[in-house]
C-alpha cells in the first residue's frame, strides 16, 4: 500500500505559513513574503464581471466556459502566434495551483520521477507526492545563476519522465531566455520527456525581454503542457482562475480528474477572467512597469547592503544569499520579522539545501520596499557589528 | 493545429486516468435564474473594496462561523469555527482533501454507502477500492466512507468496530494509523434537505458537505469540511496544496446569502 504523503513539501509550506501567522499577530509589518500581489484587481475588471453576472447559464462545463477558453486561445494567437483549439486543448482550473496538481495526477504514475529545478516552489512536492511520484532535483545556482540549464538537465534527469520548467522562476526570479528555452526543448526531445511549462509569471518579464513559451519551440507541441493563469498578471489571486493548454488526450484526462475532485470553477471567477482578457488586456504591461521599478529599487538596496542575489529577469521575487551573516535563513527570517517587522521566507521553504538564502517578494509599494530595506539594513549592521 | 496522434504527452498519461475513460463528463447543471440584485451589488462593493486577494487557507472566518452555526441549528454537532472548519471548492474538493489528509493510501479499501454514486470516480482515480457495506447505516442522501481494516483472523471489518472506546472521548491527538478513518458526507443538509436529520457523529469523524441548499449559490461552487482540529489541520495542508484557498467572491456570496436571506431551497 503506497502512502502519498510527502513530508518535505508539507514542511516547506508550513515554514512559510508559520511565519505568516506570526506576522499577522504583529503591527506595522511590511510583508515581502507571500506571492499575493498587493495591487488590487482593476475596477474595470470588477465592473465588467458584475455586468456579465447578470446572465446565468443553465450549466457550467467542467472544462470552463467555452467563451473563456476561446478567449485564452485568442490570447495565445495574438501574443505567441500559436493556434489552440479551445474545445479540445484548453481547460480552466481553480488557479495555477490546481492546474499543477491536476497535471501531476494526470501524468505521474506511482514510482515515476519528475525533474524539477532546485530551488523550486514546494507545492510541486505535494502534488507529485500525491500522485505517488518522486522528485529528481536539477541543480541551479552555480555562481548565482539560477536559470535552468540544458546541460545540467541532460546530466541530472536520469530516468525522469517529466520536467517541470518554471519560467520565470519562483523563488529565484531567474528567466530562461529564448536560446536557453530552445536548448531545453532540444534536450527534452532527445531525452523523450514531457515538459510541464509553468508560465504563471509570463507577463512579468523585465528589461524588454519576452518569454519564449516552451510549446512554441520546434517539435514541442506534442510534449508540452503549459500552465498559466490570471492571479499574477491581473492581481486576481482571490478569484482562483488558471488554465492548462495541452494535448487533447491530456486535457480530456484532466477534465475527468477535475470532475471528480472539484468540478468547474466558479462562474463569477470565470467571468472575471474573461473580462480581464477581453476588456483589460493593457493591465499586465502596466503592472509590469510597476514591478520592474520595485525590482530596481530592491536590487539597488541589496547592492548597497552588499547582499548577493540571483538576477531577477522576471517574476515577483528576489533570491538573496545571506550566508555572510552566518545565520541560517529560518532563524534570520524569524529574527528579522520579530525585530524589524519585515516578512521574508527562508530558503529551505524551497529546497533543503538553501539554508542560507531568503526569498523576498516585490509585492509592496516602492515606499514600503524602501522602508523594509532600511529596516533590514539596520538589522544587518547589528549582525555585522556582532561578528566583528 | 498539429496532429497529436500518439503524442508524447498522450503516451505519458498516468494509468489512473484510464478509469472511466471514454465516458463523457457532464456539465454542472445550475439554476439559470438571475442572481439577486442585492447579492451582485454586495459582491461588487466587496471586490471594489479590495476583497480580490487570497483568503486564509481555511476560508473567511465570518463564513466559517455561519457554517458552524448552521450545523448546530440543523441538529448537528458543535464545531469551533476557527479550528475545526474549512471552506472548499465544492463537496468534491472537500472529500479529495480529506482522503489525502487522512492518508487514505493507494490500494486501501473503503466501505461506502455511495452506491456507484457521485464520488465513485474520485475513489477510483485515487486507487481506493470501494466495498458496499453489508449493513448500511446511513439514510440517503447521507453517505459514509470508512476505511476497511483487517482483523487478526484476516476477515474484513468495518472500521467502527475497530475504534477503541477511549479514542471516542477527550481531545487527544488523532493518530490516523491507529484508529479507523471515517468520513460522513451530509451533502446539503446544513443548508437544505431538512427532511433528513443529522446522523450521530462521533468526535473523530470528519464531516463533509456543500452549500448547494442555499438558493442561488450553486454556481459559486462551495463545500466544506468540519471535524476535530487535529484532523482538520492535516486536511487543510492538502486543501492548500490543491488550490491554496477557495475563491474569495464565492465565500462572500455565501455570507451575503446567509446574512440577508437565510432562505433554503426546499
Amino acid at each position: 500500500m503506497k502512502n502519498r504523503v510527502v513530508s518535505s513539501g508539507e514542511k516547506a509550506t508550513s515554514l512559510r505559513y508559520n511565519l505568516m501567522e506570526l506576522a499577522a499577530e504583529k503591527n506595522d509589518v511590511i510583508s515581502l513574503g507571500r506571492g499575493d500581489p498587493d495591487l488590487d484587481t482593476p475596477a474595470e475588471i470588477i465592473e465588467g464581471t458584475s455586468r456579465r453576472m447578470q446572465t446565468i447559464p443553465s450549466s457550467i462545463p467542467v472544462r470552463g466556459l467555452l467563451e473563456l477558453r476561446r478567449s485564452v486561445a485568442n490570447h495565445y494567437q495574438i501574443t505567441k502566434g500559436l493556434d489552440f483549439d479551445p474545445e479540445q486543448e484548453i481547460i480552466i482550473t481553480n488557479g495555477g495551483q490546481e492546474g499543477l496538481f491536476l497535471t501531476m495526477l494526470a501524468l505521474v504514475n506511482p514510482g515515476d520521477s519528475v525533474a524539477t529545478p532546485d530551488p523550486r516552489y514546494s507545492s510541486y512536492d505535494q502534488a507529485i507526492g500525491a500522485a505517488g511520484g518522486s522528485i529528481v532535483e536539477i541543480p541551479t545556482g552555480k555562481d548565482l545563476r539560477f536559470e535552468l540549464d540544458a546541460d545540467d538537465l541532460r546530466q541530472g534527469i536520469q530516468a525522469a519522465k517529466i520536467l517541470v520548467l518554471v519560467n520565470p522562476s519562483n523563488p529565484t526570479g531567474a528567466l530562461v531566455r529564448a536560446d536557453g528555452v530552445q536548448r531545453i526543448a532540444e534536450a527534452a526531445r532527445d531525452l523523450d520527456i514531457v515538459v510541464v511549462s509553468d508560465e504563471i509569471y509570463e507577463e512579468v518579464v523585465y528589461d524588454n525581454q519576452r518569454l519564449l513559451s516552451t510549446v512554441a519551440c520546434e517539435g514541442m507541441r506534442e510534449r508540452t503542457v503549459t500552465l498559466s493563469g490570471f492571479s499574477k498578471a491581473y492581481a486576481m489571486t482571490g478569484f482562483r482562475v488558471g488554465y492548462l493548454v495541452g494535448d487533447p488526450a491530456f486535457i480530456d484526462a484532466v477534465e475527468r480528474i477535475k470532475a471528480a475532485t472539484s468540478g468547474p470553477c466558479p462562474l463569477l471567477s470565470q467571468n472575471a477572467a474573461l473580462t480581464a482578457l477581453e476588456e483589460a488586456p493593457h493591465v499586465p504591461a502596466e503592472f509590469r512597469t510597476i514591478y520592474q521599478r520595485r525590482r530596481d529599487c530592491m536590487t539597488a538596496g541589496l547592492d548597497a547592503m552588499g547582499i548577493s542575489y540571483g538576477h531577477p529577469g522576471g517574476g515577483l521575487f528576489m533570491w538573496a544569499d545571506i550566508s555572510p551573516f552566518g545565520v541560517p535563513a529560518e532563524e534570520f527570517c524569524l529574527d528579522v520579522l520579530r525585530q524589524t517587522g519585515v516578512l521574508m521566507f527562508p530558503g529551505k521553504s524551497f529546497g533543503q539545501k538553501w539554508e542560507y538564502f531568503v526569498r523576498i517578494s516585490l509585492l509592496a509599494k516602492e515606499a514600503k520596499i524602501t522602508e523594509a530595506l532600511e529596516r533590514l539594513g539596520d538589522h544587518i549592521e547589528k549582525l555585522r557589528v556582532g561578528t566583528r | 493545429m498539429s496532429d497529436y496522434t500518439a503524442s508524447s504527452t498522450k503516451r505519458a498519461l498516468a494509468q489512473r486516468i484510464t478509469v472511466h475513460s471514454g465516458t463523457s463528463v457532464p456539465s454542472l447543471e445550475i439554476r439559470a435564474e438571475p442572481l439577486d440584485a442585492g447579492l451582485l451589488e454586495d459582491l461588487r462593493d466587496h471586490l471594489l473594496a479590495g476583497e480580490t486577494h487570497y483568503t486564509t487557507r481555511p476560508g473567511v472566518l465570518e463564513l466559517r462561523q455561519q457554517l458552524a452555526r448552521r450545523i448546530t441549528i440543523t441538529g448537528g454537532p458543535e464545531y469551533d469555527a476557527e479550528r475545526e472548519t474549512i471552506i472548499t471548492a465544492g463537496e468534491g474538493e472537500a472529500l479529495f482533501a480529506t482522503l489525502l489528509g487522512l492518508d487514505f493510501s493507494e490500494g486501501s479499501r473503503v466501505s461506502a454507502d455511495d452506491d456507484g454514486g457521485r464520488h465513485s470516480k474520485l475513489f477510483a482515480i485515487l486507487g481506493i477500492q470501494v466495498v458496499q457495506p453489508t449493513d448500511a447505516n446511513m439514510a440517503p442522501p447521507l453517505l459514509e466512507y470508512s476505511e476497511l481494516a483487517t482483523d487478526e483472523t484476516g476477515a474484513d471489518t468495518t472500521g467502527r468496530d475497530h475504534l477503541p472506546q477511549e479514542s471516542m472521548e477527550g481531545d487527544t491527538p488523532y493518530q490516523t494509523d491507529e484508529k479507523m478513518k471515517c468520513i460522513v458526507n451530509v451533502g446539503s443538509l446544513a443548508f437544505g434537505d431538512s427532511t433528513f436529520g443529522w446522523p450521530a457523529v462521533d468526535p473523530h469523524t470528519v464531516v463533509i458537505g456543500n452549500f448547494d441548499g442555499l438558493a442561488g449559490i450553486s454556481s459559486f461552487r462551495l463545500g466544506y469540511v468540519v471535524g476535530p482540529k487535529t484532523l482538520v489541520k492535516k486536511i487543510m495542508t492538502w486543501k492548500q496544496a490543491f488550490s491554496i484557498c477557495t475563491a474569495a467572491p464565492s465565500q462572500r456570496a455565501a455570507i451575503w446569502t446567509l446574512d440577508q436571506k437565510g432562505s433554503c431551497k426546499q
